[in-house]
């Protein structure tokens, strides 16, 4: 088990998934530039790579809910489901309108910066569990 | 829920930080049970209850218990 906190493991983690984020976007977009021939699984893979610290990001969340005490841990889900649910609220009700009204297309990699201002609006309004 | 975490914590002479840290849980869950805001699992009932050396019915009042006429 480790000695290091909840908090503090939580802090390394995101701090390296999100290092590693920047790392793999700029080596993806500079990939891209200097092979504009790129086709096929190898480019998929090169398009996908910054996806993945994102994945790793979540992973990080997920065992910090699983290290924390039972209060913070009953918070921190329930503005995560909060986040979540309003996410896909908003992400349905934006395609409606692309589809339906002409509203401008965003890319999908924004969802996940929407989630995380969705989560900092939750965590403003539910303090508690209750 | 009904309970008398704080003046029971007080009279043992224990900070928030001191009983957080012998239930093994954050000071901010202990201001949380204090104040209502959270309700404990059976598990950190009977912890708080160890502690305490009380049942768990004398430091949280069991709503659902038929009250004696």
């Amino acid at each position: 088990m480790s000695r290091l906190s909840a908090n503090t493991q939580y802090l390394i983690g995101i701090s390296t998934t999100m290092g590693a984020y920047a790392a793999a976007l700029f080596a993806s977009i500079l990939t891209l530039k200097a092979h504009p021939d790129l086709a096929g699984p190898a480019l998929w893979a090169v398009a996908v790579l910054p996806a993945l610290p994102i994945g790793g990001s979540i992973w990080v969340f997920l065992r910090y809910i699983e290290q924390v005490d039972e209060y913070v841990r009953a918070v921190t889900l329930k503005r995560f489901i909060v986040a979540t649910g309003l996410t896909l609220f908003a992400c349905t009700a934006w395609g409606f309108l692309e589809e339906n009204a002409g509203a401008h297309h965003f890319s999908l990699y924004l969802v996940y910066p929407v989630f995380w201002a969705l989560y900092g609006g939750a965590s403003a309004l539910y303090r508690s569990a209750t | 829920m009904k309970q008398c975490l704080r003046e029971l914590r007080i009279a043992a002479g224990l900070t928030q930080a001191d009983l957080a840290s012998r239930l093994g849980v954050s000071r901010q869950a202990v201001i949380a049970l204090e104040t209502d805001k959270h309700i404990p699992s059976l598990d950190l009932a009977y912890k708080i209850s160890g502690v305490f050396d009380k049942p768990v019915e004398e430091i949280f009042e069991n709503p659902y218990r038929p009250k004696a006429a």
